[in-house]
């Protein structure tokens, strides 16, 4: 087996049939594996216009072709799905060791059909593969459901499993992978649920060979040289995960504070990385093959309210759940995170939706019959006890689990919703980054940082330094930066090495490693050309996934709040996003009409044919 | 004159004593620049350092003025720099 398995495994879960599918991967390297392949089946197989939560909506679960690969950060999966919070793409991404385990086993992907009439799990040892009861796990969370599963099946398995969010349809539930790690994103744990899927136990056994292991082995060599170069120099991945990142964006005055009210918090110091280091953190948890370990081991002991352990937080999570929801006590903000992993629940969603319903009641237009209690930000108790009621769908949060955009209209002011195709932003208010405010509005998963993080250079100042509050050429770093993930995500690797991986100092793409790896990895052909224009083909693709289901330029849009009401503070002061510019420009630049529909010439040149 | 300097990250621990989180109010002479006071802190010379002037993005050369707020943090990327090394390119 070279970086590509050759192989899917097809689950009818209405049923209960399995099929292996094996197919010349040389034959789909246009699409390089993972996101890519998973997009090409939905695209020929479903009609993009199903109810995502019906048994006609299909789950895949991709690798790439170097995941399980040696090399730094060979680790990552995608999972794949219509979105029951947008209606539109889901492709959620997340690392650990089950990729890597299922890569092991075989298969290059899962695609599930169909729904189980009663919960099930599906037990894969290499080529057995076997659907088995899940009732006596539905319910549980998820590192009880986990233990379960290891325990009746192998304690050397890997597992990826959802929650009571989940089950219960929530639409941003999460799928949990090796109990901490999270495909978040837009609702695919509740697509899992809506099959009656509890869980995906893995044991796989076949090393994943590259094609021309010695020639691997040496580029590999440098990559990581030039990583450890850079750790031992000290690295903030290394030594604080992202959670040194709110002080950074308070500084730029985006840090989300107040549902997006302002872009500075004064709590800031209290969440800072430098805290956790302190307090709660235990230990860097890497994942298979990552010299960076940013993973955080962390643990509350007191207060009792508070106690807990997991992994865990992201900046993402300190942002939506903290200073969104303007909590400043770093220890609640960490309950709340084991519990959104515990329940398995995206904590950008779970945080972003929260402080919509406080600024709703805040506003007079949420009664106080409907929520029950009295809403206010920085409210710890408070927030804890709406995730959990949230994930069980248990009274007021039953609402609250349609997420922001559903809440908001409920009450006729979608505008407090902070939203793009009703996907919660998560942690930069995207006034005082704009090419980030274009990659939200114009993503085909919604708001996500995941579609192309122009915050490199905008915030990071990597691998240049772009001025955050200027709309100037970021039509062009938006779409690179979304090939450039297509492309990352596809291989199955981590976009924490992408700028290292995929540019150079003058700017420009360079994909040449990549080809190489790829190359090396499965004995393909590609070349720095192609393997950019495959990251184009791919995001070409997915948007007309979105096409096909009446999404056009009206879609990609952003909160009013974002276009109209300037930054009320900080260095961002009076911004807002000149978006129907940035659009024309955009759609130009890709090839796409006025209204953001990919040309028919767009199509040609890069070979799709629907 | 008086300036604010804030260090993120790896850089919090070359904070002077008297720091309050990550930041500390220094006494600097008029118009000293950017890299005059990452030297007065005794920062790490070869790191690729992201500076903000009062939030917005400014050069190591840049002059600074009663009241101004510096902050420093190290890029991002593959460990840390950001800067890929290649075998076919001078960098």
């Amino acid at each position: 087996m070279s970086g590509w398995c050759g192989k899917l495994l097809r689950v009818n879960l209405t049923s209960g049939t399995i099929f292996t599918e094996e197919y010349d991967p040389l034959q789909k390297k246009a699409y390089i594996g993972g996101r890519g392949w998973a997009i090409q089946i939905l695209n020929d197989e479903m009609d993009p216009r199903v109810d995502p939560l019906s048994p006609e909506n299909k789950l895949i679960f991709a690798t790439g072709p170097l995941t399980g690969i040696r090399v730094p950060t060979g680790n990552r999966y995608m999972v794949v799905t219509k979105s029951p919070l947008s209606n539109a793409l889901c492709r959620s991404n997340s690392g650990g060791f089950f990729p890597v385990e299922l890569k092991r086993a075989g298969y290059d992907l899962l695609i599930f059909e169909g729904r189980a009439p009663k919960p099930v799990y599906v037990w894969i040892y290499d080529d057995r593969v076997e659907l088995r009861s899940a009732e006596h796990l539905w319910g549980k969370i998820v590192p009880e459901a986990e233990e379960l599963l290891l325990g009746e099946t192998d304690p050397k398995a890997r597992v990826a499993v959802i929650g009571p969010a989940g089950e219960h349809l929530v639409k941003f539930a999460a799928v949990m992978n090796d109990k901490h790690r999270s495909a978040a994103r837009s609702g695919v744990g509740a697509v899992m649920g809506s099959k009656n899927l509890k869980a995906i136990v893995v044991r796989g056994t076949k090393p994943v060979e590259p094609a021309f292991g010695e020639l691997l082995q040496n580029l590999n060599k440098e990559v990581m040289t030039d990583i450890t170069t850079d750790i031992k120099k000290g690295s903030n991945l290394r030594n604080y995960g992202t959670t040194y990142i709110p002080q950074v964006t308070n500084e730029l005055g985006i840090l989300p504070t107040y549902n997006f009210q302002t872009g500075v918090f004064q709590g800031v110091e209290r969440i800072s990385g430098q805290v956790l280091k302190e307090r709660y953190f235990k230990k860097a948890k890497p994942c298979f093959g990552c010299p960076i370990a940013c993973g955080r081991g962390t643990e509350v002991e007191d207060p009792a309210e508070f106690q807990g352990e997991g992994e865990g937080p992201e900046y993402e999570t300190l942002a939506t759940i903290g200073s969104t929801c303007g909590l400043d006590n770093l220890a609640a903000i960490l309950k709340a995170n084991y519990l959104c992993n515990e329940l398995g629940m995206d904590t950008i969603s779970a945080g972003v939706t929260i402080a919509c319903a406080i600024e709703l009641y805040q506003r007079d237009y949420l009664p106080i019959e409907d929520s029950g209690i009295e809403l206010k930000f920085g409210d710890s108790l408070m927030v804890l006890d709406l995730i959990r009621k949230m994930a069980y769908r248990e009274g007021f949060g039953n609402q609250l689990a349609e997420g922001s955009y559903r809440l908001a209209s409920y009450y006729q002011h979608p505008e407090i919703s902070m939203t793009s195709k009703m996907v919660e932003m998560p942690g930069y208010d995207p006034r005082g980054a704009k090419g980030l405010g274009l990659v939200y509005a114009t993503s085909n998963m919604g708001a996500s940082h995941m579609n192309g993080h122009t915050g490199y250079p905008e915030v990071f100042g990597a691998p240049y330094r772009a001025d955050p509050l200027t709309t100037e050429g970021k039509a062009q770093l938006a779409k690179q930066f979304e090939d450039m993930f297509a492309v990352i995500d596809s291989c199955g690797l981590c976009v924490f090495v992408a700028v290292r991986y995929m540019f150079d100092r003058s700017k420009e793409l360079l994909p040449a490693r990549i080809a190489q790896l790829l190359n090396y990895a499965t004995g393909s052909d590609y070349s720095e050309e192609t393997i950019h224009e495959a990251g184009e083909r791919i995001y070409n693709l997915e948007r007309l996934f979105l096409v096909r289901s009446g999404f056009s330029r009206k879609n990609d849009t952003l909160p009013e709040r974002m276009l109209t009401e300037g930054m009320p503070e900080g260095p961002a002061k009076g911004q807002v996003i000149e978006l129907e510019q940035l659009l024309d420009e955009f759609y130009q630049l890709r090839g796409w009409d006025a209204n953001g529909i990919p040309t028919e010439e767009k199509l040609q040149l890069l070979g799709i044919t629907i | 004159m008086l300036i604010t300097l804030k260090l993120f990250g790896i850089y919090q621990k070359y904070l002077p004593q008297g720091a309050q989180g990550s930041s500390i109010v220094l006494e600097v002479s008029k118009s000293i620049q950017v890299s005059g006071v990452i030297s007065m802190v005794k920062l790490p010379a070869d790191e690729q350092y992201v500076v903000l002037v009062n939030g917005i993005g400014a050069d190591l050369d840049q002059r600074l003025l009663s009241g101004d707020v510096v902050a420093v943090f190290q890029s991002i990327a593959g460990g840390s720099t950001g800067i890929p090394s290649s075998p076919n390119r001078e960098i």
